[in-house]
């Protein structure tokens, strides 16, 4: 939409979408047959169908993280793997389902290992920031310290389960899922900051922690506008990992397992 | 139609429709579409729908302001819940953490009413999605949660549906008729 706009004003003359007549580029209607120029004049149904799909995505997480967070009988190792997987699985399909308008975000174009280094650094200091003030917050707020590694230190591969479901496995669905499936979709629908506010706010509330929604919002927007800017979903795969694995590594420090 | 005299070289109209000055060869305004060479059948027909479009322009709105409503209703209400929850705890810590979560929800459901007026598709979808993991959440908690104010919780989630109908609309229609 914004391109559109961008390129009238350079080249100050338009084609009218109906009778292919030469018009001002500022026109809102065709001086020669009256048909109204803007492009997204006949797509508010189509729009509205957008809507639903990216509801039913939504839908179906928010009731798996639902059932993982809330059901006892889930909480235990096994079962939040199979969540983990299935989670993955919903995000392939519906990234799959619209295959050839997708795919084109999963190219890594102009691949810069300068950029790489910046975003993987912007993302462990941020997880480091993050970290410290959650847990004075938590502290000083609600006198409790969280851990995740309780449901995976009975295991014999406890570290490698903990950083393969926490680490990899979020970096590369939910990027999937929310920058790519949803973020695509909800770009077609509203203007880019508006995208990528929706996107956010959405992927903040699925985590379902009211203290991690002040760092999950900014934290999202900046995976969004990188998303966006560098129109590739892999700078952001990368930060997630960089993020969610200084997590994981801090908490095994502090525990005293590595 | 009068003529504007102040052009020399190329004389032009206003629109009927919208007053803007276009060149009279057009035969059509290039800012409302009115069909300036049209017959007289053919300019009622315009302005008729032109009037029609603005109607339905204020009905969008009035449902996005419902939905501005509903937000501003839930934020009230989530504080008012946050006392009487903390109220019937006696826990301290469990009590201030409860008034903590209620008045952060609150504040983010003024703040995304207050944002609908500028973005409403966005602002509307981001809290229905935040009312609906709530309800969820208190749903999986205290199961019997879902039966309390049902009928206030099926009209709210109407209107936020409409609401964001409605914002899809307006977009479309506030271009068609010219206005920002």
């Amino acid at each position: 939409m914004n391109d559109i706009i961008v390129e009238q004003e350079i080249t100050d003359q338009q084609n009218c979408v109906q009778c292919s007549e030469a018009i001002a580029a500022n026109s809102r209607y065709c001086k020669y047959c009256g048909c109204v120029q803007s492009a997204d004049a006949a797509v508010s149904g189509k729009k509205w169908d957008k809507i639903k799909q990216v509801a039913l995505f939504y839908s179906v997480d928010i009731a798996i993280c639902c059932l993982a967070q809330f059901i006892h009988t889930f909480r235990t190792l096994v079962w939040s793997l199979f969540f983990d997987v299935l989670m993955a699985i919903i995000a392939v399909a519906f990234f799959c389902s619209n295959w050839s308008e997708n795919k084109s975000i999963l190219v890594w174009r102009n691949f810069s290992i300068l950029k790489l280094i910046a975003y993987g650094t912007i993302a462990v200091l941020g997880s480091l920031i993050v970290n410290y003030s959650v847990t004075w917050l938590n502290q000083s707020l609600f006198s409790r310290e969280m851990y995740y590694y309780g449901l995976y230190s009975k295991h014999r591969y406890g570290k490698e389960l903990m950083v393969f479901s926490i680490a990899v496995m979020p970096a590369l669905f939910e990027e999937l899922g929310y920058r790519g499936y949803l973020l695509q979709n909800l770009l077609h629908i509203v203007d880019k900051k508006q995208a990528m506010f929706i996107t956010a706010f959405l992927f903040a509330i699925i985590h379902m922690s009211f203290i991690s929604l002040f760092w999950l919002i900014p934290f999202a927007l900046l995976l969004g506008y990188v998303r966006v800017k560098e129109n590739t979903l892999w700078y952001g795969v990368f930060m997630h990992f960089c993020f969610n694995l200084t997590v994981c590594v801090l908490e095994l420090w502090k525990l005293g397992v590595i | 139609m009068e003529e504007i005299s102040s052009t020399p070289i190329q004389s032009e109209l206003q629109c009927m429709s919208c007053s803007v000055h276009v060149p009279d060869t057009d035969p059509f305004c290039n800012s409302c579409g009115y069909p300036l060479k049209g017959t007289e059948m053919e300019q009622q027909t315009f302005i008729t729908t032109r009037t029609n479009k603005a109607i339905d322009l204020e009905e969008f709105n009035k449902k996005i302001k419902q939905a501005s409503f509903a937000l501003y209703y839930i934020a009230g209400s989530t504080v008012i819940m946050g006392f009487i929850f903390s109220s019937t705890t006696h826990d301290p810590s469990e009590k201030k953490a409860l008034l903590i979560i209620n008045f952060i929800l609150a504040i983010i459901y003024v703040c995304l009413g207050v944002w609908s007026k500028k973005k409403p598709l966005a602002a509307i979808i981001s809290g229905f999605s935040l009312y609906i993991i709530i309800l969820l959440i208190k749903a999986f908690t205290h199961p019997m949660s879902i039966f309390s104010g049902i009928f206030i919780k099926i009209l709210f989630i109407g209107y936020f549906i409409k609401g964001i109908k409605s914002a899809l609309e307006i977009e479309k229609l506030k271009k068609e008729l010219n206005i920002e």
